[in-house]
């Protein structure tokens, strides 16, 4: 059995054929870079945002960055993926080292140090059950000194 | 406006009271009959038959647990075989839906256009939940961010980017939004007891009161305004600027490539919303107007939204926006009265409703019928609304037959 609370009834509930589809953004940070302009992007895209162009190759993206935004919530909002019940909720952004920004939590880290100009490193985290009970994980964020 | 076939005029307007509740005994239908009903008796000689066109808005269906409405609307008002087309823009729905109105009028292809924005969120099993499927999920949703934690991280930004460093610009504009709910009878803050505006002084002032409700309006060709109201206010612009949903991209990244609006410099623009002030140069050039010509506004207040969006509207300076708001500009004596209806924070927040709400609101003081929160000599509203973390960007020009444009000769 697992530590976290029993689900309750989700409207949403995600397939797990959904959550298989995106593994690689979700585990190795992969995006996309344009073959034509050069640019990269995360989350992954299919049409490249500054040339429109169709022809894109996947692109990992450095596991390192530095928090550019962090918020603390102290406010339990109901049940989240990922979160659950847990407080504080703590949402940041995270510009990785090639430049790209990425929404991510910051995990295992005391509050005070979830700053802006703190450097950052990824992990792998449980997050939550998909709809055959398998879990999914994705990455978090720890800072690092 | 010559490129157009017809100038649109707003000849009715309806909402349903306190959209901060839940309204349990009614169903969405009710909110929705209610409100567009009071629209077209506000526009007078108008029966609903006259209807031959509709546009409704609501946050999404995953918030409603409903889908496909256009054809049980029409049904429901007794306007059928009109058509109604349905919008899900988050909670900038109600504009969206003003807009597509103003283009079916405009076109000249209908000549009576109901407006609606509804939502109705109580009866939705785990709505928090549900509110947070209208992004793009992949890669928000799905590691449990919400839009506010987008909203909190931009506001954060903003305060930081800007230098200030305690909550009283919060304080102030809460205060004030509540100051205008308690003088509005629909307000759902009204007849409560004002807070004290020390005690507002916290990040937490600045939130949305949710609830459940309805607004509508009726457009129709500026030719025919003197048909059904003796006090036509007439759309003279309106503009939609969609962006990505991916909150990490309004911060250090705004993905608007090509498109960034010209003679804005990237990194002056850090802290704003990018696709807002797109939004406002389209609508400010359709209505023929400057930031100067605005008498009152109302935007979209969400933590510290309302700062950068009085900024990007171009009545306060960039960072300025906070501090126009500590200074009382924003009341209604003040240099530009901002949310006259009580905002999100006072009057209450339904998210489908919320732009078109505005908008209603802007109609009762180009009117001059809104009492104790009249504007003196209001001439020209705006009304700016956001949906989702500022992914789509709504903004609207309303003027009234006083209103005369600086440039023309």
């Amino acid at each position: 059995m697992s530590e976290f609370q029993e689900q309750i009834y989700r409207h949403t509930t995600a397939s797990a054929t959904r959550s298989w589809r995106e593994r690689r953004g979700r585990y190795l940070l992969e995006g996309t870079r344009c073959k034509k302009c050069g640019a990269i992007h995360f989350p992954r895209r299919t049409v490249c945002s500054t040339c429109n162009s169709r022809e894109l190759e996947p692109c990992r993206h450095p596991a390192t960055g530095v928090i550019l935004e962090a918020n603390i919530c102290w406010q339990a909002t109901g049940v989240h993926f990922g979160y659950g019940e847990n407080i504080p909720r703590i949402s940041t952004v995270i510009q990785l080292d090639d430049g790209v920004c990425v929404l991510a939590e910051v995990t295992e880290t005391p509050v005070e140090q979830i700053v802006p100009g703190a450097r950052v490193e990824m992990v792998l985290r449980k997050l939550h059950r998909e709809g055959n009970s398998t879990w999914m994980y994705g990455y978090k964020f720890v800072v690092v000194s | 406006m010559s490129e157009f076939k017809h100038k649109v005029a707003i000849v009715g307007i309806g909402s349903t009271a306190r959209p901060g509740n839940i309204h349990p005994t009614k169903t969405w239908k009710d909110l929705v009959a209610d409100a567009a009903y009071e629209a077209i008796e506000d526009a007078k000689g108008m029966s609903p038959r006259d209807i031959d066109g509709a546009v409704i808005a609501y946050h999404g269906e995953g918030v409603n647990e409903q889908g496909g409405i256009g054809g049980s609307v029409a049904d429901l008002l007794g306007i059928a075989p009109a058509p109604v087309f349905p919008h899900c823009m988050n909670c900038a729905g109600g504009a969206v839906a003003l807009n597509t109105g103003w283009d079916m009028v405009a076109s000249g292809k209908y000549k009576r256009v109901l407006v609606m924005g509804f939502d109705k969120e109580g009866d939705n099993i785990n709505y928090t939940e549900n509110i947070n499927i209208s992004f793009d999920t992949e890669y928000d949703y799905v590691f449990g961010f919400r839009h506010r934690d987008g909203f909190e991280l931009m506001s954060n930004y903003y305060m930081q980017h800007y230098g200030y460093t305690d909550y009283k610009a919060y304080g102030a504009h809460s205060w004030q939004c509540h100051w205008y709910g308690r003088r509005n009878p629909k307000a759902t803050t009204y007849g409560k007891p004002m807070p004290a505006r020390e005690s507002l002084e916290h990040p937490g002032s600045c939130y949305s009161i949710m609830g459940e409700g309805c607004a509508a309006a009726v457009l129709v060709p500026a030719e025919d305004a003197r048909l059904y109201t003796d006090k036509p206010v007439y759309l003279d612009g309106i503009a939609l600027a969609t962006t990505s949903h991916y909150i990490a991209h309004r911060i250090g990244e705004p993905p608007m490539g090509p498109a960034f609006p010209a003679g804005l410099v990237r990194e002056e623009t850090y802290g704003q919303s990018v696709a807002l002030i797109a939004a406002a140069r389209k609508a400010y050039e359709m209505a023929r107007i400057t930031a100067k010509d605005i008498d009152l506004a109302q935007v979209y207040d969400l933590c510290a939204g309302a700062f950068w969006q009085v900024e990007d509207l171009g009545i306060a300076e960039f960072g300025k926006g906070a501090q126009f708001f500590i200074d009382g500009g924003a009341a209604v004596d003040g240099r530009c009265p901002i949310n006259t209806y009580g905002g999100n924070i006072a009057y209450g927040h339904a998210s489908g409703a919320d732009g078109l709400n505005q908008v209603v609101e802007n109609v009762i003081q180009l009117r001059g019928d809104a009492g104790e929160r009249q504007v003196k000599d209001a001439k020209c509203a705006v009304a700016s609304c956001v949906g989702s973390a500022y992914a789509h960007l709504t903004v609207a020009v309303l003027t009234n037959g006083k209103f005369q444009r600086g440039e023309e000769v």
